[in-house]
């Protein structure tokens, strides 16, 4: 073939490559979902799939979603909520200096625990529910045994004090089906793995000589389908995933948000997880790929974004609850990235902040504290449709 | 007197000597001008074979993205005149990656039509070829994300896979609100 030809071929095949990138560039356009966007580069690649798939938003009725128990008994801002993983138990932090354990089923208390510091940010039921973890400004991590009977002035007896951040703990999980591990997320920049046994740090990730985040973190998700893995979110706008047998340095780093990132929950499937930011938006992302996979932000009349401060997922991942900084609280389509509900503007709604939500073990209760110092428990009320 | 005895050399001589060094320039520069037109044709193959590679896969995401249906041969039209195309591993530079891309999604083969339009850059088709690739990989995780979700039963779901569990509406029976007294916490 002469050399005249083949200019032309590779002329012919060059154009080619060009009309169909123009081509692709035009399908990619019309699978961008640009309702209440403002950033338009953004792709949202499972709202796109799931539209060519002809699926459309849940739909709840007036009462499907009711705020059925409101539980009442902190006198300060409601910070850190968690479930236990059986019964109907739930232990709530305040900055009344008390750590809560309530029976969600009958709204009763079931246990009070007065703490030596009051600045209390984060608690955790472990995995057996016999004991709970809480930590806060004092940089400690406290570890108190349920059966411990109290003392003379009111105050359950801390049986493990974790000690050796550096700076604020802002949040902390049991490792699953392990009550002697826990992960804590701090003010230092670092996350820890606690041997609760021997009060002892078994691995540090992050910190002053390891790629780790650069600004405080300020929550943790352990995943749940492999437990040596977790995610931490950080004022330094990313997320990065973790491996317990590799702290040196994050697996990956996750990048998209224009603010802190308040927190992080994963997916129930363990291959995903979702982020809260100050930046308004929460987002979706890969753990495999590291692609961010969804954005869900809703369009705000006024200039003051409000900033996300918790999410949750339901127990099939459909919806995405995520908690705002107005008293707002959305609950998404994570599909189609649309808000098919607003809790805030129910009846029996928060009157403040809403700062934490948790979901029940079995996924049937939702579970949000606020700043308005009450805990309310939301469950489906109305006519289910099997499919 | 040497020099000048050369320098009065005859005409002829001089003639024939200059005619032979012309004549072996000529040669060489004919000689590179072949090589490096033989250089040319070969560049041009393998830009052509990597365009075509390059084509090949835009087709396919563009298939995936349209749901168009596969054709069963790899068929592709080069200005009106139809050749069969058989996708190598050694392909350059990425058909190992398009081989193994429709093994992963089970194409067996696409047809394209070459459409004469504009000219790319090799820089822009390789940013490109990487926004494919990762939209290939959200595209996957898409398809898995939507058929996890919609399997599992979800208790706070108005429709939702069975079976439907009475225990999740046991937030519905017995005492609803708790208005007890709250002074023994404080």
């Amino acid at each position: 073939m002469s050399v005249a030809e083949l200019k032309e071929r590779h002329a012919a095949a060059t154009e080619t490559v060009n009309a169909l990138r123009e081509r692709l560039k035009q399908k990619r356009l019309s699978l961008l979902d640009t309702d209440g966007m403002w950033i338009l580069e953004i792709f949202y690649f499972i709202a796109g799939y799931a539209r060519s798939q002809a699926r459309t938003p849940v739909s709840f009725g007036p009462t499907d979603l009711v705020c059925c128990r409101t539980l009442q008994g902190h006198t300060g801002k409601v910070y850190s909520l968690d479930w236990t993983q059986e019964k109907n138990r739930i232990v709530s932090a305040s900055q009344d200096g008390r750590l809560i354990v309530w029976n969600a089923l009958t709204s009763q208390k079931i246990h009070a625990i007065k703490l030596p510091c009051a600045w209390v940010m984060t608690c955790a039921f472990s995995p057996t529910g016999q004991s709970v973890a809480c930590g806060g400004l004092d940089s400690v991590c406290s570890i108190f045994n349920l059966n411990s009977p109290m003392d003379k002035d009111g105050y359950s007896p801390v049986s493990k004090m974790l000690s050796g951040h550096k700076g604020y703990v802002s949040s902390c999980q049991y490792v699953p089906d392990e009550d002697t591990h826990l992960i804590t997320s701090s003010g230092d920049q670092t996350c820890v793995l606690w041997d609760i046994t021997t009060g002892l740090r078994t691995s540090v990730f992050g910190g002053e000589f390891q790629s780790g985040h650069t600004a405080d973190v300020l929550s943790v998700s352990i995943n749940g389908s492999n437990s040596r893995m977790f995610v931490s979110g950080s004022c330094d706008a990313t997320a990065r995933l973790w491996d317990t047998r590799v702290a040196s340095r994050a697996v990956r780093t996750f990048h998209g948000h224009e603010g802190d990132v308040n927190t992080v929950r994963f997916f129930p499937d363990g291959n995903r997880f979702g982020t809260g930011s100050d930046d308004g938006t929460c987002r979706l992302f890969d753990i495999r790929t590291g692609h961010q996979l969804q954005v869900y932000y809703q369009q705000h009349g006024d200039n003051d974004v409000p900033h996300v401060t918790s999410i949750a997922f339901s127990i099939s991942g459909r919806l995405l609850f995520a908690g705002y900084s107005n008293g707002d609280c959305f609950v998404w389509d994570t599909l189609l990235a649309k808000v098919v509900l607003n809790l805030g503007s129910l009846q029996n709604s928060h009157e403040g902040r809403i700062s934490c939500l948790g979901l029940s073990a079995d996924g049937s209760a939702l579970c949000t504290g606020s700043w308005d110092t009450n805990l309310k428990i939301w469950a489906f009320g109305g006519h289910r449709r099997v499919v | 007197m040497q020099s000048d005895r050369s320098e009065s050399a005859s005409p002829i001589t001089s003639r024939v000597q200059s005619f032979t060094a012309t004549d072996t320039r000529g040669k060489h520069r004919i000689q590179a001008e072949l090589k490096r037109l033989e250089q040319e044709a070969r560049f041009l193959e393998l830009m052509n074979e990597a365009l075509v590679t390059y084509a090949i896969l835009y087709s396919l995401v563009l298939c995936k993205i349209t749901n168009l249906i596969e054709l069963p041969s790899t068929r592709i039209e080069l200005m009106g005149s139809s050749m069969e195309t058989h996708l190598r591993i050694d392909m350059w530079p990425i058909s190992s990656a398009l081989v193994r891309a429709m093994r992963l999604n089970r194409v067996e083969a696409v047809q394209l039509r070459l459409a004469p339009t504009g000219l790319a850059t090799w820089e822009r088709d390789r940013e490109e070829l990487e926004q494919l690739e990762k939209m290939e990989k959200a595209s996957a995780a898409s398809k898995e994300m939507l058929s996890n979700v919609e399997t599992k039963p979800d208790p706070l779901l108005p429709v939702t896979n069975g079976p439907i569990i009475p225990f999740w509406d046991r937030w519905f029976e017995g005492p609803q609100e708790s208005k007890g007294c709250r002074c023994w916490i404080l």
